[in-house]
Order: structure tokens, then C-alpha cells, then sequence
């Protein structure tokens, strides 16, 4: 079985084929539930990939509508 | 129609269009039963192992267009689910539990063969549910998944003569716990 060929040094391998046998346990992933994740993981990683081309003053802009307490405050510090 | 060859559905899917996951589908279709019962054997958790198999599924489906074909695909998919499911155990130290029912079935009456494959799976699984994480790890990439020493050792981060001394007590310490064992 070994494909490096010293198995013999390292004891007899153990046959743990049965666990691939039916058992009450699930042998197959919920289809459905895997392509939602792709699918919404994909639409998350094309808007990423949207958000990358816009120009700079846009993404400024986008970005800044998540810090806006903060930068309205430093403004007022400054001024 | 021929059946086409892993390599040759992963090209497929790395030209798939965006929304065409047959290819890929067939790849999972093909590993998702290793992928299921290693994630359970490995982390011991048959609770979360729906959740990890499909975590490594998502990641595979992702990362497929950068697999440059330089192993065969099921020693890749591998890669991922033992790195997912070392991850996992990591993350769950100090708040492990053992949720598999690790009490031995009794089969003595038992003369279906299926039924005795059955048992003995459930043993199998009990007593490597017994074994530390250190020894049962690498136990199921070298017995089960047929990895070659190198690979283990790249996946763990471990020396190549590390990985062969807990081979050799893991499948000792097998032995020991389950009695007249499953050897070949």
C-alpha cells in the first residue's frame, strides 16, 4: 500500500475502510444549502470586485459614509 | 458517454462561466463522502462535520481556479479539509467535548454482513475518538486517505520523522484500544 515503501518499520497500516461504509451518520452534503453559500459568497466577491474599479474619489466617498461621526468631529477640532 | 477523469472536470470547472458549477458539482458528488466522514473522524465532532465538509467545498470551489495540477485533486481537496479541520480543532481547545456515543455495540447476534461492516465502523470510529488528536490526525491521512509521509508532514508543519513516529504509535495505540483490530 505504501507509496514511500517503509511502511514494514512503521507497524502493519490499519484498515479504516468501513468508515466509509453507510452508516446513520450522512454520507452526502445538503446540495442546496452548498450552492446558497457559493452563490452568495460569489455575489459578495463580484461586488468586491466592483468596488475595485470605481475611482478613487467614489471609493473616498463610499468608505467615508462608515467613518462620518469621526471625520465630522475632526473637522470640528481643526476648525 | 465517458466518464471524464478529475483532472479533466477541474479544467472544466476552471473555464466554467459564472453560474456553471456542473463540473464541479461531479468533483463534489465524488469526494463529498471522504470529506464528510474525515471531518467527523478528525475533529470528532459528528455535529459539525456537515458544516466543515461544506466549508471545505465552498473554499474548494473558490480556490479551484489557482490549482495548478501539480498533485492530483483528492490530495488537494485533502490539503484543505485537514488544514480546515486542524483549524477547527484549534479554535475549540478548552471547550472540547466528546458528542459521539463511544459506547461499543453489541453484535454478536449479528450475521448480516452489512450490519457487521456497520458495527464495525462505529468501532472503528470509537476508538479513534479515544486517540489524541496528535496521533489520530496523522493515523487517518496515512491509514484512510492514503497520503504520502511528505504531505502529512506539510500539512501539519511537522518533520517528516515526526509524522512517521506518531504513525507508528498511533496505529500502536489503535491496536491496543480496539482489541483484535481491523489490521491488513
Amino acid at each position: 500500500m505504501s507509496s514511500d515503501g517503509d511502511d514494514d518499520d512503521l507497524g502493519e497500516p490499519i484498515d479504516l475502510s468501513a468508515l466509509l461504509e453507510d452508516g446513520d451518520e450522512p454520507q452526502s452534503i445538503e446540495r442546496d444549502r452548498l450552492n446558497g453559500r457559493i452563490e452568495r459568497r460569489q455575489v459578495g466577491a463580484d461586488l468586491t470586485a466592483f468596488f475595485w474599479t470605481l475611482p478613487l474619489e467614489v471609493m473616498r466617498g463610499f468608505l467615508g459614509m462608515f467613518d462620518a461621526p469621526r471625520a465630522s468631529k475632526s473637522e470640528d477640532d481643526d476648525g | 458517454m465517458r466518464t471524464l477523469s478529475d483532472t479533466e472536470l477541474v479544467t472544466r470547472a476552471q473555464e466554467a462561466m459564472v453560474g456553471d458549477t456542473r463540473a464541479f458539482d461531479e468533483l463534489v458528488r465524488r469526494h463529498e463522502r471522504r470529506v464528510l466522514v474525515n471531518c467527523r473522524v478528525i475533529t470528532r465532532s459528528p455535529s459539525s462535520a456537515e458544516d466543515l465538509a461544506q466549508d471545505v467545498m465552498v473554499k474548494a470551489f473558490f480556490a479551484i481556479k489557482r490549482f495548478e495540477g501539480r498533485s492530483k485533486f483528492s490530495t488537494w481537496i485533502n490539503r484543505i479539509k485537514v488544514n480546515h479541520c486542524l483549524n477547527f480543532l484549534q479554535q475549540r481547545k478548552g471547550k472540547h467535548f466528546v458528542d459521539v456515543d463511544d459506547v461499543p455495540l453489541e453484535g454478536g447476534e449479528a450475521t448480516d454482513r452489512h450490519l457487521h461492516r456497520t458495527n464495525m465502523r462505529d468501532e472503528i470510529e470509537a476508538t479513534l475518538t479515544q486517540m489524541p488528536d496528535s496521533l489520530r490526525v496523522p493515523l487517518i491521512m496515512r491509514d484512510l486517505d492514503q497520503l504520502s509521509y511528505q504531505d502529512i508532514a506539510d500539512a501539519l508543519g511537522i518533520k517528516l520523522s515526526a509524522v512517521k513516529m506518531r504513525i507508528k504509535r498511533g496505529r500502536s495505540m489503535f491496536r491496543e484500544l480496539y482489541g483484535d483490530g481491523p489490521g491488513r
